[in-house]
Formats: C-alpha cells, structure tokens, sequence
C-alpha cells in the first residue's frame, strides 16, 4: 500500500469518524426537537377541543350532543393526514363520540390512573394525545382524545437521515480521493526510489 | 554515499507542510456539511413549527371569541396578557403574540423574554388570523415565529462536533506520524543496505528528491541512525499508550458526578462519611493504589516481561472499569476502582519500562518524550469524548466504552509493540535509603514539598474533581464538562513544549519559571473561586491551570538534576526522578481529600484557599531559591 494511500486513508477514516458521530449526534437532536415540537402541536390541537366541550358542558350540553365538534374534526382530518381519528369519552374511560379511525363508539378506553390533566401515548406509529376536561370545582367529566399516525413523521426522518448518510459518503470519498493526488504528489519521487531499490535488492548482485 | 542522516531537528513538525492543508481540508469539509445538515433540519422543521404556531393562535382566537361571545370587548378584555404569556412560555419558538383592533390599534402584545434576551435577534415570521364575533372581524390576532429556532437548538451541538472534531484530528496526526514515520523508517532501512547498490544518476536524483522534498516543506526523511530507525518501535509505543490511557482520561468528566451519586443513593457501611468527602475519598484511593503498585511492581516487570505486565495492566484496569460500570454499591465501586489502579499502574510501569529497554542513555530522552507525549494527547482529547458519551449514552455505558478503549491497547501492543529484554538493574539501595538521600538536599525538598505538592494537590482538587462535580451540579451537560476538563489538556500540549524549550536555553531561570506557573494557577484558581464558580469562572480556573503548569512541570522535572547533583552521582539520575515523581504523587493523593474537606463547607471557599495555598506555596518556594541564590553569592564574594 502506497504511502499516499496510507495518508489517504487515515484522513478519510478521520473525516467518517468526525461526519459520522457529528451526524448521529445531529439526528438524534433533530428526532428529539421534531417530536417535542409534533407533541406540543398535537397537544395544542387537543386542547383546542378540549376547550370546546369544556365551553359546551358549560351550557349544559351531554357527551352525546356535539354533533359539531364531529364536523371540526373531520375538517381537520381532511387538512391533516396525521390526525386518523378522534374520540370523546366519560369520566370513566367509555367512548361517547367517535370519528375516523381505531375508536369505536361503546368501547372503553383506560384513562391514565393518575389524572394529569394531559397525557401522550405512543405505540408503533400511532401516536394518542389526551386531554380531561374538569368542572371549575375540580371534577372529572370528560377526555378528549385524539389519534395520529406517525408513519409520515417517521419516514420523512428516515429519508433525510438516509441522503445526509449518502451525503457524508460522497464527501469522504471526494476527500479522500483529493488527499491521494496531494499525497502521491509529495510522495511520488520517494516512493519511486524506494521501489526501485527494492527491485534491484531483488535482483542477484 | 547519500547523507540520509541529516536530521531534521523534529521530525513531526516536517510533516506539518503536508498536515496542514489536509486538516484544513477535513475542517472545512465538516463545517460545509454541518451547515448544509442544518439546512435540510430547518427545512424539515419549519412547516412543523408553522403548524404549531397556527395551532396555538387558534386556541387563543378560540378563547377571546368565547370572551366576545361572554361579552367582553377589546377594550376590557382582561386575563388577555396572561393567557399569551403562557402561550409563550410553553412555545420557544414563538417570538411574541399581539391583539390588535380591526384598524390596526394594538390592544395587547406580549413578546417572549427567553428571545428577545438572546444576543442576536431571531429573524422573524409573522403569521395572523383574524377573531370573529358573529361573522364579523372583531379583531386581530398575530403571531411572530422565530424562523432560526431550529438552526438555534441544532447549533446548541456545535461544541459537540469540535470536540469530536478535535479528538478525530489528535488522532489521526497520531496515526499518521506513526504511518508515515514508520514508512519512511522501512523504506530507509531497505534503502541504507542498498544505498552502496545505487548508480551515481540514482543518488543524484535520491538527493533531488530529498531537496525537493525539504523545500516544499513535505515530509522530510529521517536519518538512519539508530534513533532515527527507533522512531517507528516508539512511534509504535505511543499509539499503545495513547489507547490505553485514553480509556482512563474518558472517565475524568463524570466519575466524580458518578461516584458522588452512589455516596448519596448507596453508601453501604460508608454513610458517616460525606458524599463529596468520598469522592475525594475515591479518587485519593485511585492515586495510592497507583503509587504503591509502581513502587514496588518495577522489579516485578522486569522478572515477569514488560508485554506480559503491560497485558495483565490492561486486563485489570479494562475488567476494573467494567466492574465499576455494574457495580451499583459505593463499596464496590471503590473495590473496582482499585482494580483499575492496579491495573494502570502495571501498564505505566511496563509502558515506561519498554520505553527504557528501547533506548540508550543517549536517547532516552527522545524514548521518554514519546510516552508522556502519548499520555498527554490522551489527557487532551479523552474528557471530551468521555463526556460527550456519557452525555449520550449514560455514565454506565460510557465506562463500558472506555473498559473497551483500554482494552484495545492489549490488541495493539500484541501486533505493534516489539519484545524487548529488560535492562538489567543492579540491586543496589533500598526505597527508603534513596528517600532519605534525595530529602537531606533541602533545595530538592524545598521543590518538593513547595511546588511539585502543591502542583498535584491543585490539578487534582480541582481539574479531576471539583470541577467536574460542580458544573455537573449545576446542570451542566457532561459533555460540556469534558470540554472544559480538555482546556487543561490543550494549554498542557500548546505550552508544554514552548516552556520546555525556554527553559532549556535558560537554565538559570527554571525555578523563576517553576514559582511563575505556581502563582499564575494559584492566583486563577483564587479568582475564580473568589469570583464564584461557574461554567466561565470554571473555565477560567483551568485555563489559568492549565497555562501555569505548562510553565512551571517541565522546568520542575529540569530542575532535579540540576539541584541534585550528588544525589544524581549517588543512586543515579533515575532514581532521584523517580523518587522526586513518587512523593509528588502524595499531592495527588492529598488533594481531593483536602478538596472534599473544603468543599464540604463550599466550593467557592474550596477553590479560594487551594488557589491561595498554591500561590503561596509558589512564592514560599521563592524566597528559598532567593535565600540559597543570596548565600551563593556571598560565599563566592
């Protein structure tokens, strides 16, 4: 192996050791900065609804009655692939109203055994964000909770971690081929000498 | 024949010509492809954040129309300022959230102080939405987005990706000096028994070569004297050491942090004594195990072989880091950290013994620059990735990493290290009949106990232990603690070898620069402490530490022989070193002892009276070398 190979070939190491943690260390941020911020937006949407059957319990509307939340829902279902269902239940966890996906209306859902007042869940792709609605004394009537899928989410993450990995392999590969030409051209006199030393050795004096 | 022997004075810095444009290469490589990463994440991140802040500013709509609907108009809207300053606080990313009339009035507007107290300015985007009040316009929201949010919390990274980029560089230098020099070693040694072989038009181009080669400033041949066709054997020596020590220098950033939280959840049959007192505890532990194992493990090498120490000294740290990563009682931690002790000092021991057996008396200089300079690029570049890992990992996983680190050195000796005979030692004089030789010269003592102490009792006090405790209280990343720890490292390696140099051409000014170094690291150290410590005021003390031992370790050590004359003649130059390095080490030992003691009452009171311990010390030491000179010169009148 050539000298400038040599150099060559440590350097490049070096630059995939430096591009390689830099970019895990970047992808792990972004998947932590991408989900807080999804999280937060889901839960802003949650709460948006929450807000509303609080307004609605407040003038004395039942958990059955809100036929035009269903119509918000399904209009913001159709602006936002994530969002695949919604379902408003009791304070003991039964499903009153359900649209769209993975909710059927009669089905019990288990409220978190603590009672914070938001929650978020997530399994596979899916992803659960929970509000409860209190009474201004403080008790418990109701849960809005709503259904997103991460799939989107998760893949456009693959996709970009993926083209930034091809990224960090063609810049390697670039550096190291520029690293060979400079160093066969420092090396080159040496190394021609070297060999032909060598032959002659090999040669019988 | 061909001078190959011209020497060039060093050879590594030969290489930089050639280094230079390459690490430049590989800099701006980096940099170009964090900037175009951070791009791509903006551009990914940005229609998320949109998203949001559209979502909050219709919960706020939703809220104020219910208001309207209530009865409230925007002149008496109350609870309005409050609600967006919530909105504010659970939304970084939101630069501020403004109500205003239909005609433009501003009725509240409220801006996020976490933003606007930032150095620069966000580069905002505004986005609004009108509130209606039964189908008409009643007013209107807006809210202004920070767009750079995303490059802000992904640039929180950038000190990261130097430190990585700073340990990739130390040791791909190391690796190619290794390449290189060893390559160029070969290729001589083949070229030396043929040299006599070569036609006249041959060595002229050889020597064509070779001027071309110094001209252009690549990488100049070393000569074929023995040193020279030594270089790859010590080259090879110091890639060992590096490894192995690496490990070790891992663990500087968060063992202390480690250890301090098993002394609170699980002390065992230590829970009289204080959390961070056992720190100081461990530590000092690690240090008088080291030195018991060194002073009495030398012959031991030399009886068993330096491959076969150096190979169980790996095994016993790596095992010794291991333990202490599963070991979830104070007591067995402490147990385990012992075992890695053992462990380093065989490998210091069996390290500095191949070093020895490699060279002569004439160039065991060079032998030993070769292994400090393999612990220092350690020292340099292992806090930094210790933290980082352990930032991201978790301290049990990142001992475990540096267990594996230390272990590759076994690997690596086994392939590079070459199998040497121990130089035969003549059972002379005991430990204790060279102790009380080196100590009756009270110059030496004076060193000792005034400066090369208090040197180890400051950098282990503070650089391996308060330091990393207290900016890990204080929520500091671990990370960011091993670039701090690391700032010692880096002024160590830059001024090391300049101090070195000045004190070489200035033999009658080492002790000046001896007590210089002890004031300036006492006195930063002080500030610092007086300063009240933080991750700046932190920085500021190890800088100053950093800087003051660069000045003052060298010309210590050049010190010896020269106070030490007929010590030197009496039991030999490396004796007296070797006992002037194992009393030092009681400053090791002392020091976080002392530091647990006094951190027990504050840190900032810990880091003032070391400092002005120190400095003290250093101006103490001072005024011996001031009386001794007075003396002198007076006899000589």
């Amino acid at each position: 192996m050539t000298l400038s190979f040599r150099f060559a070939l440590v350097m490049g190491l070096a630059l995939l050791a430096t591009l390689g943690l830099a970019l895990m260390l970047a992808m792990t941020k972004f998947d932590t900065t991408l989900h807080t911020i999804t999280d937060d937006r889901r839960q802003t949407v949650t709460a948006r609804f929450a807000g509303e059957i609080e307004s609605g319990l407040d003038i004395g509307l039942t958990l059955t009655e809100f036929n035009g939340l269903r119509g918000n829902i399904e209009r913001l279902m159709a602006n936002d692939d994530e969002l695949t269902g919604m379902a408003l239940v009791d304070a003991d966890g039964a499903i009153k109203m359900a649209v769209g996906q993975g909710f059927a209306a009669g089905d019990r859902f288990t409220l978190p055994a603590d009672r914070q007042s938001r929650w978020t869940t997530t399994a596979d792709d899916i992803t659960l964000t929970g509000r409860l609605v209190y009474t201004s004394y403080g008790q418990l009537r109701a849960g809005v909770i709503l259904r997103f899928s991460n799939s989107g989410t998760l893949r456009s993450a693959t996709d970009l971690g993926r083209f930034l990995w091809l990224v960090v392999t063609l810049s390697v590969s670039l550096v190291m081929l520029t690293l060979i030409l400079i160093g066969g051209y420092a090396f080159r006199p040496l190394e021609a000498l070297l060999l032909q030393a060598s032959k002659r050795q090999e040669r019988p004096s | 024949m061909i001078d190959l022997t011209r020497r060039t004075d060093a050879q590594q810095p030969a290489m930089w010509p050639l280094l230079i444009p390459s690490m430049l290469l590989l800099v701006i490589t980096v940099v170009s492809f964090l900037y175009f990463t951070l791009d791509r994440f903006e551009e990914r991140l940005m229609p998320e954040i949109q998203s949001k802040a559209d979502g909050v500013m219709q919960a706020i709509s939703l809220r104020v129309e219910r208001a309207f609907v209530l009865g409230a108009t925007l002149r008496n809207l109350r609870g309005a300022e409050d609600t967006f300053h919530d909105a504010l606080e659970a939304n970084p990313e939101i630069v501020s959230i403004t109500l205003s009339a239909p005609d433009g009035t501003i009725v509240t507007a409220v801006a996020n102080p976490r933003i606007h107290d930032t150095a620069t300015p966000p580069v905002h985007e505004t986005r609004a939405m009108p509130v209606t009040l039964a189908g008409k316009v009643a007013g209107i929201l807006t809210i202004e987005v920070d767009s750079g949010y995303a490059r802000r919390v992904l640039a929180s990274l950038m000190w990261d990706i130097v430190g990585v980029l700073l340990v990739v560089l130390t040791t791909a230098f190391g690796l190619l000096t290794f390449i290189i020099q060893g390559g160029f070693g070969t290729g001589i040694d083949s070229l030396r028994s043929l040299a006599e072989r070569l036609t006249s038009e041959e060595r002229r181009r050889l020597k064509a070569a070779l001027a071309a080669l110094r001209s252009a400033g690549r990488p100049a041949l070393p000569s074929t004297s023995p040193e020279t066709l030594l270089l790859p054997r010590l080259l090879a020596l110091r890639v060992v050491i590096f490894v192995f020590f690496l490990g070790e220098e891992m663990l500087r950033p968060f063992l202390p942090e480690f250890i301090h939280s098993l002394a609170i959840s699980d002390p065992g049959p230590l829970t009289a004594v204080d959390s961070r007192m056992m720190v100081g505890i461990a530590l000092s532990l690690f240090i008088v195990v080291l030195s018991l194992v060194q002073l009495w493990g030398g012959r031991w090498s030399e009886h068993i072989g330096r491959m076969r120490t150096l190979l169980l000294g790996v095994l016993l740290s790596s095992l010794g880091m291991i333990a202490t990563a599963i070991c979830d009682t104070l007591t067995l931690v402490l147990l385990a950290r012992g075992l890695t002790a053992a462990g380093y000092g065989l490998v210091f021991i069996a390290a500095q013994g191949v070093a020895i057996d490699l060279t002569s008396r004439d160039n065991r200089t060079t032998g030993m620059s070769m292994f400090v300079g393999g612990v220092m690029a350690a020292l340099l570049v292992g806090p930094s990735i210790g933290g980082l890992t352990a930032d991201h990992l978790g301290p049990r996983i990142a001992l475990v990493v540096a267990a594996a680190v230390s272990g590759a050195a076994a690997i690596l000796a086994i392939l590079l290290l070459p199998r040497t005979t121990p130089l035969h030692r003549p059972e002379n004089r005991s430990v204790l009949a060279d102790l009380q030789l080196v100590l009756s010269n009270h110059r030496m003592t004076a060193l000792i106990a005034l400066s090369a102490i208090p040197a180890k009792i400051i950098l282990n006090t503070i650089v391996f232990y308060l330091v990393p405790l207290t900016l890990a209280e204080r929520g500091e990343s671990l990370a960011a603690v091993g670039r701090i720890v690391m700032v010692y490292g880096l002024f160590m390696v830059l001024f090391g070898g300049l101090a070195a140099r000045v004190g070489d051409r200035s033999r009658e000014n080492l002790a000046l620069m001896v007590v210089a170094g002890a004031i300036l690291s006492g006195l930063g150290v002080m500030v610092a402490g007086w300063l009240g410590i933080d991750f700046w005021t932190a920085a500021l003390a190890i800088a100053a530490l950093g800087l003051g031992q660069a000045m003052s370790v060298a010309p210590q050590l050049a010190l010896v022989p020269e106070i030490c004359h007929r010590e030197v003649e009496i039991a030999g130059h490396a004796t007296v070193l070797g006992i002037f390095r194992l009393l030092e080490r009681l400053g090791g030992a002392i020091g976080p002892v002392l530091g647990g003691w006094l951190a027990m009452r504050s840190t900032d009171i810990a880091f003032t009276a070391v400092g002005l311990g120190v400095a003290l010390a250093g101006l103490a030491y001072l005024g011996v070398e001031l009386l001794v000179r007075t003396s002198r010169s007076h006899i000589s009148n």
